[in-house]
């Protein structure tokens, strides 16, 4: 099991109505990788990271994350991923130290380890002054942190995060960097999408991008670096942008 | 956004054109009233007393029922370049909504004031303008009571004291009011000649002559002032800054609170455990539950209680079965959000739910242990309460009451657990006057609960026919038994279609609101 990739997609597709979403997308991602998943608005990142999380059923194709089948398997599954999906999980009427330890006893964490946990865990992200506000006076960054830190709380082998760093100032997103970064050294595999490139050109080893629901492209980020020098150049040639404003005459 | 399936329209649709086709009946009856000139005995005793009944069902029943009708998010459109007196007018048109029943009746009243030939022609007039009156005035309360309802304490007592007072009058109807306010009124015929409903009775009889048109304009612009004053004191207003007055958020959580949330993973084991006291924090801090529960607590009291202490209702059906018949309609209220829509609170972080490593039964297990947990509270109050008014109520009157109530919650969660994945809609916890349920699930609840009523019903009837009590326990046994099986077979039901449903309930759950909802 442990020479399976972490996550092993084959032939993916999501239709809604008469739109494929994600057409035919194959994908791997080997453990312990730090993997950028890029793709312009509607390209079907969300969508494919909900799949991978068990949010949306794909019509057809397998999904295989850390060597098990999802949906057949998807109670071991869950019991080995962390999650920060693009709308928080937060129940704003918690505070945020009730919700960890609400996440950690969900996960099967007993209540002490839990509530010790999420003490730690608040104080890991800078939040200990929050500990005792309910979620919902929180701004976005700070529900992105409590977020990140209940994506920790039990230890998982597989990341999958969509738009982990978005509304996040930069203090709190150095430290979440610090922290993915030393989860993949440990061995974890982060599996993220992010429209901040530069974020993703300094973290991730690996990166692909999807475009109309499929996959353009799927390299090595040194081969991006070697070829046309940057991720954001490669991402604007890949995708086929690069209109400009002036054929509007009043803009 | 999410789609309303070609049935769900059509269903809604039936439901909507049966009720509004009984005041379209009765607006054909007002016309065929007002019309004939024979009518005018019967009109000059029956309008004034209509007229204010409009403006009950326009002022107070919304505030009662927590429900306003559509609203604008005002705040959202504030970011755009449009005159806060258009803003004003948009608000006040809304408020048709709440009274749509109304407009319907007094549409019919003008069309028959216009075909009577002996009707004055400024009469229709007269009840538009009672009407703009009523927008207006609609207008300035829902946003002063908007603004109090932020604030958490002022929230529930506020409710608290509407209720009670909306039901002063049948209170004093049934047993009588008490002499020092008969002595306080007595002066005040003269005054009511002024209120605004028989103004415009006055003037649509043909009694009243330009003093009448004079204050009836009067009420109206004063309206119009109030309501105004009220919307731009509300574009100014603080939402964050009101709630944060009555939040001490650093403050040490109390002891006793901690030891009642905790109280549920003392006896159930994790996963089960920990979310019994996530929802027990959670709804204990919801504004909208704390408001629902008030009103579950108490409503059902105010509206039987003087049935019981009437001179002449001890001995009656309602005053002998008291402490029931509050408790069942306790959980017509509570049915919404803790049965029927049970996620709507959670919205968004429904998914959670979904992404751990935690079978779906047992998340519909823990919301109907938390349903029990607050139907239970609310039995135990209602009792209480009965004790503090030494209303006749004992033993067995409190044993039979809380045996039929957890028979029928038995059937309730069964349903209710159909529900909450089938008709998942998002509910604003914070927000205190938008109504939770969808217009399909209201209807259906207009059939189901009826039907849920039977098993109960079969069981007094065995009482009324064998004369016994155990006939009573023998049916409500067997209720029990097969509510047990229905609840088993719907709560597997209930997990297979979230497992095919659940994108759908999840997208339902994560709407937000729109600048313009609806309730």
């Amino acid at each position: 099991m442990e020479t399976s990739p972490a996550i092993a997609v084959n032939n993916l597709r999501k239709v809604y109505g008469e739109r494929a979403a994600v057409d035919g997308l194959n994908l791997t991602v080997p453990r312990g990788c730090f993997f950028g998943f890029l793709g312009p608005n509607g390209a079907g990142k969300t969508t494919t990271i909900k799949m991978l999380m068990g949010l949306a059923a794909p019509n057809s194709g397998t999904i295989e994350l850390l060597g098990l089948a999802m949906p057949s398997q998807a109670m071991e599954i869950k019991r080995l991923i962390g999650l920060v999906p693009d709308e928080t999980l937060l129940f704003d009427h918690l505070t945020g130290g009730e919700f960890l330890e609400f996440v950690g006893r969900m996960y099967g964490l007993q209540q002490s380890v839990a509530r010790e946990r999420s003490r730690e865990l608040l104080g890991l992200f800078e939040m200990d002054g929050h500990g005792r506000k309910l979620i919902t006076e929180y701004s976005k960054g700070m529900r992105k942190r409590v977020a990140m830190a209940a994506s920790l709380i039990h230890r998982p082998q597989l990341f999958l995060m969509d738009e982990p760093f978005e509304g996040v100032d930069a203090v709190g997103a150095r430290l979440m960097k610090d922290l993915l970064l030393d989860q993949v050294k440990n061995g974890a595999t982060i599996f993220l999408t992010s429209h901040v490139l530069e974020v993703v050109e300094r973290l991730c080893d690996r990166v692909a991008i999807i475009h109309d629901g499929k996959l353009v492209m799927d390299e090595a980020m040194a081969d991006v670096h070697s070829g046309s020098g940057n991720l954001e150049e490669t991402f604007v040639r890949v995708v086929g942008g690069g209109r400009t404003t002036e054929s509007l005459d009043w803009l | 956004m999410v789609r309303a399936s070609a049935g769900s329209v059509i269903f809604t649709g039936i439901i909507s054109l049966l009720w509004y086709s009984a005041f379209l009946a009765g607006a054909v009856a007002t016309a065929v009233a007002m019309a004939n000139p024979a009518s005018q005995p019967i009109l000059k005793s029956a309008l004034p007393p209509a007229l204010f009944l409009a403006f009950l069902y326009w002022q107070v029943f919304p505030v009662i029922m927590a429900s306003n009708g559509a609203a604008m998010d005002i705040r959202r459109l504030m970011v755009y370049p449009v005159p806060r007196s258009q803003l004003f007018g948009l608000e006040t048109l809304l408020r048709i909504s709440v009274a749509v029943e109304v407009m319907v009746v007094t549409a019919g009243a003008v069309a028959g004031l216009l075909c009577n030939r002996e009707a004055k022609l400024t009469a229709p007039l007269a009840l538009l303008v009672f009407m703009i009156f009523n927008l207006f005035l609609s207008t300035g309360i829902k946003q002063v009571l908007g603004r109090w309802l932020e604030r958490k304490y002022v929230r529930e007592m506020l409710v608290l004291g509407i209720v009670l007072a909306a039901t002063l009058p049948q209170a004093f109807l049934v047993i009588g009011p008490p002499q020092w306010i008969l002595k306080l009124l007595g002066p005040l015929p003269a005054v009511f000649s002024l209120l605004p409903w028989k103004l415009t009775s006055q003037i649509v009889l043909g009694s009243g002559g330009g003093k009448e048109w004079l204050a009836l304009l009067a009420w109206t612009i004063a309206a119009y002032l109030f309501g105004r004053r009220q919307f731009d004191r509300s574009l100014d207003f603080d939402i964050e800054a009101a709630r944060s007055e009555t939040r001490a958020p650093e403050r040490e959580a109390s002891a006793w609170a901690e030891r009642i949330f905790g109280l549920p993973t003392r006896i159930l084991p994790d996963p089960l455990g920990a979310m019994v006291e996530m929802e027990l924090r959670f709804l204990s801090r919801a504004p909208r539950f704390r408001l629902v529960l008030l009103m579950g607590c108490v409503l059902g009291q105010v509206l039987w209680l003087p049935q019981t202490m009437s001179r002449h209702g001890g001995e009656s059906v309602i005053a002998s079965n008291y402490l029931t018949f509050c408790t069942l309609y306790a959980l017509l209220i509570l049915g919404d959000c803790l049965f029927f829509n049970a996620f709507g609170f959670d919205r968004a972080a429904t998914q959670l739910f979904f992404v751990t490593p935690v079978h779906f039964s047992q998340v519909l297990l823990a919301k109907n242990v938390i349903a029990m947990i607050f139907v239970t509270f609310q039995l135990c109050f209602v009792t209480v309460v009965c004790f503090v008014l030494r209303l006749p109520v004992s033993p067995a009157k409190i044993g039979e009451a809380f045996a039929v109530v957890y028979t029928c919650s038995i059937f309730l969660m069964a349903m209710g657990n159909l529900g909450s994945v089938y008709q998942a809609r998002a509910v604003n916890p914070a927000q205190s006057w938008r109504n939770s349920a969808s217009a399909k699930l209201q209807a259906s609840l207009m059939l189901i609960y009826p039907v849920l009523a039977l098993p109960i019903l079969l069981a007094y009837g065995a009482r009324y026919a064998f004369e016994s009590q155990a006939a009573f326990y023998g049916v409500l046994l067997i209720d029990v038994l097969i509510g047990a099986g229905v609840y088993w077979v719907a709560m597997d039901s209930a997990v297979e279609a979230a497992g095919v449903k659940m994108e759908k309930m999840l997208t339902a759950l994560g709407q937000g609101d729109g600048p313009v909802v609806s309730s």
